[in-house]
Order: C-alpha cells, then structure tokens, then sequence
C-alpha cells in the first residue's frame, strides 16, 4: 500500500504545481517529478554546492540545505570558541543571520545565501565549536534549512568564483 | 582613504553611542549590497559611482554600564534588546541585579546593563575610561578578524608605551600589564562583524573610576582577574580625551604598517550630526 501512494504523490503533486501560473522559478520542485520529465540541464540540482562572497556555503539536498562557513572564514577567524545556532523554525530571506561564529574576541554573524525555514542548528557545535576549525565545510556545517527557492541557490557563486574573491585579497 | 574620528567629549548614554554604530554599519553595509548586486550582475563597479563610507572610529566614555557579549545570552540574532525591561538579567549579572534595576520610585540604578552582539563576555564601560569602537570594511583595509583584534591590541599597547607602560597580551584576550606579581587587566576587546564590517572594540581603563564596578563583577568570565588603568599603574593627570586622541593616531599607524591594504592618508574629526545627517 505504502507503495502505491508513493507512487502516486508525484504524479499528484505535478498536477498541482502546474496548475497555477508556471512559477518563473520552476526548477524548484524538479526533484520532484518523476525522473526525465521536467529536467533542464544535464547536471541535476540535487546535491549542489555553492558559496558566498561573506563566506557561507550552501550545499543542497533536494529542497533542504546545510550552510556553514567556509574554510577560508574559519581559518582567518582563527580558534572558535563559540558558536551560536539558529532556532528551529526561524524564517530567513537571503543576507539574513542563520547564527554566529565567535573566536578570539570577534563574533562574525552567519548569513543565510538563500531564503528559507531553519529545520536544525547543528548541536554538535554546542560541545565542541572547534569542530568548525577541524572540518568547515563538513561535520561544521551550522544550520540546515528548507529552502523556499532552489533557483536561488543556482545563481550563488560556484567554487571557483568564490575562490576568485578570496584570492583577489 | 580618509579615517572619520568623532570623540564624544562628555560623559554619553550608550544607547546614543549604539544607535550611531548602528547607523554607520548599516551605511556601510547598504553600500556592500549595492556594489553587491552590480557585480553579480557581471557589469564593472565605476570607479568612484558611490564611494564606500569612510572607516570611522568613535571614541567616548558612557554612563556607568555593563555590556553582555553573544555568549551570555540565549540566541538572539534578531533582536538584539530583549522587551522584557531588564527584568530578566543574563547569568553573570545576576549578582548585581540591585545596581541594575531600580529598587524603588526615586532610586536611579547605579549602572545600566545593555546586551550586545559582539564577541567576548560581560564587561564595563563607564567614565574614566576610554572605549573606542571601530566600524569599519575590514576586507577594504586588508584586515582578517583575527588581524583587526591584534591591530586592536597593538594600538594600545603602543599607547601604553608612551606612558613608558609594557602592555602585553596573554592567551586570554585584551591588554594585559604587570602591576607587581599580578598580571592584571587595562582593555577589554570585543567585536562584532557582519560581512566584514567591524563594530565594538576595546576599553582602556585611564583612572581608577571603573575600578569599583570592575569588582563587582567576573569580567569577561576570567575568575580572579583583577583591572587596573593608567592612573592606576602611576600615570599622572591623565584623560580620556587624550588617550582618545593617541588611540586614533597608533592605530592607523599600525594599520598603514603592518598591513598591505589600501592606506589611511588622513584622518579628519566629525561631529554626532556629520554621521546622523546624511544616512
């Protein structure tokens, strides 16, 4: 049974994404159709990773996305002594605080690059911040969200592009 | 580039002082959006089209307060001043809710308690010492966090040296000088950043005022830490206005020094209503 209806929810959900006016952002529910029928691009967006030029990355997963610091950030923060996580629920457009990252004696805020819902602060950091100095863009990663636009992720900066900024300084 | 300094000379609320950060860091980060999104959209930045804010440095000395960092609090990155009328106090200063909170119809408190959102842990500010906040495009001035802090730093220990003062730093943050067998404390650092933008900084004890209220609480969460200030360790006939004055000087000779940014070529003095006019 369970089954069934799995099958049957895309299907069902399709029909009610297209019902109204095709949104302009209609690769957002993409991952949601059954495979080949709504694909733009070769390279599907599950599983993108992009970044900021404050020094955020996102890395998404379907509609949900983790968002931590990079490891250019957390290396010139120096030691983390404190982190401060986000509350569940927390509703965020782009360029709004998702948390905080303390070291020596500065506090830098944490920006989300998309706009969506916090579903989890990573608690891990609560223990142990220095995890950001020991893995930035993997076990430190600071807050999942949903995310409300996944197109929006898509015109973040690419690995390469973030680097450039990093570089140029 | 130009440096504004505005030196608040009289005794001044830190709700006043706060509220001009505030207006200064927006500005500074308005402009980082704007030139943001030009970029993004791949079209070259003209060269002088809207020019970044000046970094500024706002030196003063507040009524008598005790700041909260991020950590002594619950997260609050939305709202930076809880509603509840400092009914409900963080932890640390809890034991001294009588000084805080008025305890009667025609008691005025002895000092008042702000949160804030930048690094470090409770501190005091009050007259008789001198706190200067930087707001400034750290990544304008070539700066890392952990940079902009010993810039900080060493801004005031070469301060104290022209007191003929060694100040030092410790692996607890802030300036530290040697007062007999003790290591005490003469600044306090605490910053905030947002995209790069600094606000917050430090405060140098110049006389003994702040001492009393330093006793009363466990500054910056170190246990028997004990502050001292530059009258404290022997200077004599000193002021704030004056170390204001040095502290601006030092630091953008270190800043111009040490680092391979963009310069600072003049430093130029501003008034409260030069910064509020035309935001």
């Amino acid at each position: 049974m369970a089954s069934v209806a799995r099958a049957f929810r895309p299907i069902a959900s399709r029909a009610f994404a297209q019902k109204p006016v095709a949104p302009i952002s209609a690769v957002a529910p993409a991952f949601r159709f059954p495979r080949g029928t709504r694909s733009f691009s070769q390279s599907p967006l599950a599983q993108v990773k992009k970044y900021t030029e404050s020094h955020e990355w996102i890395e998404l997963d379907g509609n949900k996305a983790k968002i931590g610091i990079t490891k250019y950030a957390a290396n010139s923060l120096g030691d983390v002594v404190f982190v401060e996580l986000p509350e569940v629920g927390l509703e965020v457009s782009a360029g709004e605080p998702v948390g905080a990252v303390e070291s020596v004696k500065s506090a830098s805020d944490v920006l989300s690059p998309v706009a969506g819902t916090v579903i989890s602060g990573n608690a891990v950091l609560e223990d142990n911040a220095k995890t950001i100095n020991a893995s930035a863009e993997g076990e430190g990663w600071i807050a999942e969200i949903e995310v409300s636009d996944v197109a929006e992720v898509e015109a973040l900066l690419d690995e390469a592009a973030y680097l450039e900024t990093v570089e140029e300084h | 580039m130009r440096l504004a300094h505005l030196h608040l000379p009289h005794t001044t609320p830190f709700a006043r002082v706060s509220e001009l950060q505030q207006a200064l860091t927006t500005r500074f980060l308005t402009h980082k959006k704007l030139a943001g999104s030009i970029s993004s959209q791949t079209q070259p930045i003209v060269p002088g089209n809207a020019p970044p804010p000046d970094p500024t440095i706002i030196t003063f000395s507040p009524n008598p307060v005790y700041t909260t960092g991020r950590r002594d609090l619950p997260p609050s990155n939305t709202c930076p001043y809880s509603e509840s009328n400092n009914i409900s106090l963080p932890l640390p200063l809890e034991p001294i809710r009588s000084l805080l909170v008025p305890s009667g119809p025609n008691h005025t408190p002895k000092a008042e308690y702000h949160p804030t959102l930048r690094g470090g842990q409770t501190t005091y500010h009050g007259p008789g010492q001198m706190v200067a906040y930087t707001i400034l495009d750290l990544r304008r001035l070539g700066l890392t966090p952990r940079c902009h802090i010993r810039v900080l730093e060493n801004s005031v220990i070469d301060i104290l040296k022209q007191y003929e003062i060694r100040g030092f730093t410790t692996a607890d943050p802030g300036v530290w000088v040697q007062d007999g067998s003790a290591e005490k404390k003469i600044t306090a650092v605490g910053v905030h950043l947002r995209r790069n933008i600094s606000s917050f900084g430090v405060g140098l004890n110049v006389t003994e005022e702040p001492m009393w209220f330093f006793k009363q609480i466990v500054a910056c969460g170190l246990e028997g830490k004990e502050a001292t200030s530059l009258q404290g360790l022997g200077v004599k006939d000193v002021g704030v206005d004056e170390v204001a004055e040095r502290f601006v000087e030092r630091f953008v000779e270190r800043v111009n020094r040490d680092f391979t940014g963009e310069k600072i070529n003049e430093v130029y003095s501003v008034q409260e209503s030069d910064l509020l006019g035309s935001s």
